[in-house]
């Protein structure tokens, strides 16, 4: 560990936060097992309720830890000043400064919607280009794209942006014949090549947005701060149309900034990366934070798939300080538009951060790393405790009532001993937990209203808090679908279960009552069971459980209904759930939207769609010079490579393109002779049929 | 979806092409003499004209350059007697292009990207290699068991200690005694 760093003002401030945090979320975790343990009907004394005062403790622990943090950032934010904001070391009049260092903006793709990407590495380019710095910094377009239709589309739009834009050799595009380690092998590969060029990197995700400005200041704290190694934003929510995405999008508005505040009194200099939208100090990256492979099998071996929680820790342990700048505007990304879309997406981060158990006690972590580490694991393991706390209380609540009560537990005793239950004991509980949970989200609606005045950002004081009601009512009912799969994730993941690494949907579009059923069927099924039988044999313990049971049975319309862009546009129209953006939106997102709405005639020369990437290859000359010109130098093939290769192209000459799998399209698309070949023959047939397979209009008929 | 022919049938209402590749007034040549062209000839004409809409060949230069090709191959065509007119025109194409690209490239519409060729009018996928390492840490393979075995080294120091351990040893004695009492 590099010892230099060690001594930072903030690391003695962050101990000391630390251990309140711990203590105070002991206190109440303590306090809360004895009420729960009261409110049984053993007090705790069997082996089924100790075990489910265990469950309890470890729930109501991660829910306090929350809450606690949700305190430390409402009073942060209250105070208006926070001495240990990373942003305040850099002062407001010093934003001209200008940059001495070159920075590389990397945007690692993989079977991204092309024109998406593109409209939003555009409008960052002219953002850039507009506060007067474009020239310290390169664009590269990273891309792991298996699908060869979406690899063709990437280069030509590359190819036209940089036309359009005058950016030649201003953005650059790399395709990775070999996705080795996913995004954080594709930055990898970035370092080794060319990460000696640059000070430093922003690495953005597909659907990450940052405005010029934002860029410029973020670069100006680590300079000004030659101690971080990464810096990362916190990226709000635009641009969503669908119900559930939208009350996420709210959420992540009103919410979000008193939980970033909260996060950043607790860490400091030891903060998360979340992958995008942040900036990392190059050498130091390339020297300390190679991921290695673990060993052993995927799901819990293999390669890291979060890797960023482990790059954060790695640059910690090698002394550099990893920030939080929780104050910093412009940064944006967009949401799951649909609850299956974010399960998806959970799914492949509860593999992830079930990994990283594997390396709680690797040597020279620092603590605050391996709690995070602990932390990430905990928000899909907690699921799963839940799920097995309902089903313990569900045990006791059928033994109960199936059991005779024993009224003489102790022998020649005087008097019975009845079974008491304290109704109020159970209130004061569900009341606390109550608090708990929803206590921050009234105290950020007070903290806009009251403290940063903001509420008409939001559409003004009522229809926030309308907001704020109406997105706790979804949040309750969506809790129990998200912890009924965050369950199955963390079981299947245990189980040693693998989940590939597919790109996500991140374009508007709605869930169809085939997939909801697909997806939530079982849960329906389990949700009418456990209700049935709850009725049946424990009618008072079935009335508590009301508020979990009714989502599971009712998942299917709700998933449905969430995902619809209809009702999501009718809360919009009737004001609910605004965000600041939608009311008063930035420039770059006015143009996103613009430019969104034109995209379909934006990227396409020909009227071959856009999306038919190697058909386009092979018919237009444009593309197909193009691509045969971003291809490998010509290489010597073993003849049967050669022969199975001109098989395929006689296949794709005679059958047309539909008739290619991915796999065959591919290796067509990896040699640039048969490329050629395939072009001009395909321009000199006389066969009609063959001309119309590729997209050409029979000129017998035109004529 | 198909190329469009739209353009082109635009086009050929507006300066029609055909005639026998160079006459001065091709559509009423066309029009009084319509068997002059065979519609070999003719579709290999549309064939040329669609090659070079699509390659973003503004109109009256892609007719110019659709009646040189169509010339040239007519000519190859004569000394190379039974070769068809669509192939004949297309490699005849090809050949005028590669002798016009640099001129073509200098025209207003290489904005719109005129590639024909791997070299990109200067354009670059990506910047020179500078090669750097990026070497992983070697990592714990059994962190857990080390972790152990670590606190456990770290704690034989302390225990070995003879008032530490009698401090320890009379702790644990008094916490055995309480138990049982209170038990």
């Amino acid at each position: 560990m590099n010892q230099i760093f060690v001594n930072a003002a903030w690391v003695k401030i962050s101990r000391i936060r630390r251990i309140f945090l711990i203590t105070i979320i002991l206190i109440t975790t303590v306090v809360a097992c004895l009420f729960m343990s009261n409110i049984l009907p053993h007090k705790g004394s069997t082996g089924l309720e100790v075990a489910m005062v265990l469950v309890f403790g470890a729930l109501f622990a991660w829910i306090s830890i929350g809450f606690w943090m949700a305190m430390a950032g409402f009073v942060t934010l209250m105070r208006k000043h926070d001495r240990f904001a990373i942003t305040s070391t850099c002062a407001e009049n010093n934003r001209q400064g200008g940059l001495s260092s070159r920075t590389a903006i990397l945007i690692p793709i993989c079977n991204e919607e092309v024109e998406r990407v593109f409209t939003r590495l555009r409008i960052t380019y002219q953002s850039l280009e507009a506060t007067g710095k474009l020239q310290d910094f390169d664009f590269f377009i990273l891309s792991d794209s298996t699908n060869p239709d979406t690899w063709i589309e990437e280069e030509a739009a590359w190819a036209a942006l940089c036309q359009t834009l005058g950016a030649v050799n201003r953005i650059f595009y790399r395709h990775r014949r070999v996705n080795l380690k996913y995004k954080s092998g594709n930055i990898a590969d970035f370092c080794r090549r060319w990460g000696k060029n640059y000070y430093y990197m922003i690495v953005f995700d597909a659907d990450s947005m940052m405005t010029g400005h934002s860029l410029i200041r973020m670069l100006q704290v680590m300079e000004q701060n030659q101690t971080i190694g990464i810096l990362q934003t916190a990226p709000l929510g635009v641009n969503q149309e669908s119900a559930i995405a939208r009350v996420q999008q709210f959420a992540n508005h009103v919410y979000g900034p008193i939980f970033v505040a909260g996060l950043n009194f607790i860490q400091l200099g030891d903060a998360f990366f979340w992958g995008h939208n942040a900036v990392i100090r190059v050498a130091p990256f390339m020297k300390h934070c190679s991921l290695p492979r673990l060993s052993g099998n995927p799901p819990l071996g293999g390669n890291i798939l979060s890797h960023d929680f482990v790059e954060a820790a790695l640059m910690r342990r090698a002394g550099w300080e990893v920030w939080l700048a929780y104050d910093l505007e412009g940064s944006y990304e967009e949401l799951p538009p649909t609850l299956l879309e974010e399960l998806k997406r959970d799914r492949r981060w509860c593999q992830g951060n079930i990994q990283h158990m594997r390396l709680l006690f690797s040597k020279g972590l620092f603590p605050a790393h391996r709690a995070l580490f602990l932390h990430g694991a905990m928000a899909y393991v907690s699921a799963l405790l839940w799920f097995l706390f309902l089903s313990l209380s569900t045990a006791e609540a059928i033994v109960e009532a199936i059991r005779v009560p024993d009224y003489f537990p102790i022998m020649r005793s005087l008097f019975p001993t009845w079974p008491v239950w304290h109704p109020q004991w159970a209130l004061t509980l569900l009341a606390s937990t109550g608090i708990i949970l929803f206590l921050p989200k009234f105290l950020s609606l007070l903290l806009i209203i009251f403290r940063q005045k903001r509420s008409k950002e939001f559409g003004g004081i009522i229809k926030l808090f309308l907001g704020v009601i109406a997105e706790i009512i979804f949040s309750f009912l969506f809790a129990p679908i998200r912890m009924l799969f965050h369950s199955k994730f963390v079981f299947i993941t245990l189980m040693g279960r693998q989940v590939g690494w597919t790109s996500q949907q991140r374009s508007e579009h709605e869930t169809s009552w085939f997939e909801a059923i697909r997806f939530h069927g079982s849960g329906m099924v389990l949700g009418l069971i456990w209700g049935t039988a709850l009725f049946f044999i424990n009618r008072s313990f079935f009335w508590w459980n009301i508020p979990i049971i009714v989502p599971l049975i009712l998942s299917i319309p709700l998933s449905v209904l969430s995902s619809s862009i209809g009702l999501g546009k009718l809360f919009q129209k009737i004001g609910l759930f605004l965000i600041p953006e939608e009311i008063n939106p930035p420039r770059e997102l006015h143009l996103l939207q613009t430019m969104t709405q034109n995209q379909e005639t934006s990227f396409a020369p020909t009227s071959i769609s856009a999306k038919e990437g190697f058909t386009r290859a092979v018919v237009d000359p444009n593309i197909n010079a193009l691509h045969r010109s971003l291809l490998r130098k010509k290489r010597k093939l073993m003849p049967s490579i050669m022969k199975r290769r001109q098989e395929l192209l006689e296949k794709a000459l005679t059958q047309g393109p539909k008739t290619l799998s991915p796999k065959e399209k591919k290796e067509l698309l990896l040699d640039p002779q048969c490329l050629l070949q395939l072009h001009e023959r395909l321009w000199e047939t006389l066969d009609y049929t063959i001309a119309q397979k590729w997209g050409f209009s029979p000129e017998r008929n035109s004529l | 979806m198909p190329i469009s022919h739209k353009t082109i049938n635009s086009s050929r209402s507006q300066t029609p092409p055909l005639d026998s590749f160079g006459a001065d007034n091709p559509t009423v040549h066309c029009e009084r003499k319509p068997g002059l062209i065979s519609p070999d000839w003719q579709e290999a004409f549309h064939r040329v004209f669609l090659y070079l809409q699509t390659l973003n060949v503004p109109e009256d230069k892609a007719l110019e350059l659709t009646r040189e090709a169509l010339r040239l191959a007519s000519s190859n065509q004569r000394d190379t007697a039974g070769s068809l007119s669509i192939p004949e025109a297309m490699r005849a194409l090809r050949e005028l292009l590669t002798k016009q690209l640099s001129l073509l490239r200098k025209e207003s519409f290489s904005q719109k990207g005129v590639f024909l060729h791997e070299n990109l009018n200067g354009l670059s996928s990506m910047p020179p290699l500078k090669r750097g390492f990026m070497v992983p840490d070697a990592i714990d393979l059994i962190p857990w068991f080390t972790f152990l075995v670590r606190s456990l080294k770290s704690a034989v120091p302390i225990v070995s200690r003879p008032l530490i351990f009698l401090i320890l040893f009379i702790f644990l004695l008094l916490l055995s005694v309480f138990l049982t009492l209170w038990k």
